[in-house]
């Protein structure tokens, strides 16, 4: 690629936007970086330091460690002694794949500052990049012992429980998150998923109500509605089903998946249409899992 | 069950392809292959096609059965069936099936017999393919998975040369998954775009 025709101010605005939304675009902000953005660094005043460090991990995280060095030796000069720099440091030597050695900086950082939380949960990442994945879940539960209002880091659990086939576990992460973010479509989804995978009519039952609130959140949750959908099927051809329910259910059921046709029909897609949506599902014929 | 195994360019490709684009997430997907309609001369396990799944969660089950129903649906027309499933590991060095793998290739080998496993060899993929980045396991009588020999797994002809261009090129920004597809319903799993770029190429390759 030859230099990009951007406005450098238009690429100061996209890093900045990119940062306060914690968003991964690693690869572009390297292109920005080296084919705009640096050429114009001086003119960024304090912000500079901002983006030298966005620079320094998304360098990392395309494993342009020249890159990631040069900002990286330009922080370390600004800040001689900082802890948010020594981090970086660590973060270098994980890329590096110096597992041992990153461990130790990051447990110089706690020596240092124990409300250091970021060195604590880098700790965590080290742990799941080497593939140990129990002794990470360790790892964090203690962390969140001590900072239990980090929803990154309930998220984070969440993830790591699934991965070991832990459903009930991580279902009580996502309770967590629910307790503090009462509004979130994406949690209310996430744990309906979670406990429809569960099975059984009780966990069931859980699913079809919290994907039921998860559409009523955001109508425009397709997951939600084919969850909805998914959930009132089962429970209604479960036999422990009193006959009342099953109406009830099975009218939810409808209107879940005509919603869902609905909203295929309003996209005008080529991939299927409204009608082959009822068609498919129409028919769905599940296996009794309740 | 102790046949070969056949890749077309395009499956392979659009499995690449969605490895790629998430280098930091697991990947998963199903392959398809023509129905068999008792053609029993024919001893290979041909694939054709490729369906990326998910790239966030892989072990939840409601989309995944909505994925399956839809993509049975579509193809069935065609002629095609689901033959099999694919994952990439997170981690890069980790090729070896967990239990979600396991499940799912389970599931599907209930409804056909030649179902096949394939692991991504995540530290294969390059962007110059020396050879192709997959271990293909099917079930044997006893009902364990066991991975086929490298000799018994063909790939089209002019396939990595074709694959690595696209890779190269960073075509796997504008593949689409059935994650992409639940957040937006305008984004069409069965990558026609990707498809019509691989005649393209292949055909170029072979002037």
């Amino acid at each position: 690629m030859a230099s990009l025709d951007l406005d450098w101010e238009e690429v100061r605005e996209q890093l900045r936007a990119w940062r306060e939304d914690n968003t991964r675009h690693s690869e572009e902000v390297i292109d920005m970086w080296e084919y705009c953005l640096k050429h114009y660094k001086h003119k960024l005043g304090d912000e500079r330091w901002m983006v030298e460090e966005q620079v320094v991990v998304a360098g990392l995280d395309s494993y342009r460690l020249d890159i990631a060095e040069h900002s990286l030796v330009a922080l370390n000069e600004q800040f001689p002694g900082s802890l948010r720099v020594r981090k970086l440091k660590g973060m270098r030597l994980e890329a590096l794949e110096r597992f041992d050695e990153a461990m130790d900086v990051y447990d110089s950082i706690i020596r240092q500052d124990e409300t250091n939380s970021t060195a604590r949960k880098r700790k965590v990442a080290v742990l799941r990049g080497q593939g140990r994945i129990a002794d990470a879940i360790k790892e964090l539960t203690e962390y969140l012992k001590i900072f239990m209002s980090d929803g990154e880091a309930w998220q984070e659990l969440c993830d790591l429980y699934l991965k070991e086939g832990d459903y009930s576990k991580a279902a009580f992460c996502m309770e967590e998150l629910i307790l503090t973010n009462p509004h979130n479509h994406l949690y209310y989804t996430r744990y309906a998923e979670i406990k429809y995978t569960q099975g059984g009519l009780d966990n069931m039952e859980i699913a079809r109500s919290y994907f039921c609130q998860a559409a009523k959140l955001n109508p425009g949750n397709v997951r939600a509605l084919y969850g909805l959908f998914l959930s009132c099927t089962q429970v209604s051809s479960s036999t422990k089903c009193s006959a009342q329910k099953k109406k009830e259910t099975q009218q939810l059921a409808t209107w879940a998946l005509k919603e869902i046709a609905d909203r295929y029909s309003k996209c005008r897609t080529n991939a299927m249409d409204g009608s082959k949506i009822l068609e498919t599902f129409g028919s769905l014929s599940i296996t009794e899992k309740a | 069950m102790s046949g070969d195994i056949s890749l077309t360019c395009t499956t392979l490709a659009k499995m690449m392809l969605h490895a790629a684009r998430y280098p930091q997430s697991a990947v998963s997907g199903v392959v398809l292959a023509q129905a068999r309609g008792g053609d029993t001369t024919s001893n290979t396990v041909a694939l054709v096609d490729t369906v990326p799944l998910f790239h966030l969660q892989l072990s939840l089950a409601p989309m995944l059965e909505v994925a399956l129903t839809q993509i049975e649906q579509r193809y069935k027309s065609e002629g095609l069936v689901i033959a099999g499933y694919y994952q990439a590991n997170e981690h890069i060095k980790d090729n070896v099936p967990d239990f979600v793998a396991l499940k799912i290739a389970e599931k599907i080998a209930e409804n056909n017999n030649d179902a096949c496993l394939i692991m991504i060899d995540n530290k294969k993929l390059c962007l110059n393919l020396q050879s192709a980045p997959v271990i293909v396991s099917q079930l044997t009588s006893e009902g364990k998975w066991k991975s086929k020999e490298k000799a018994s797994v063909h790939v089209e002809a002019g396939s990595l040369d074709v694959i690595s261009q696209l890779l190269q090129h960073k075509v796997q920004h504008d593949l689409i998954d059935f994650d992409n597809h639940l957040d937006d319903l305008t984004c069409d799993w069965s990558n026609p775009h990707i498809d019509k770029l691989l005649t393209t190429l292949t055909a170029a390759a072979q002037d």
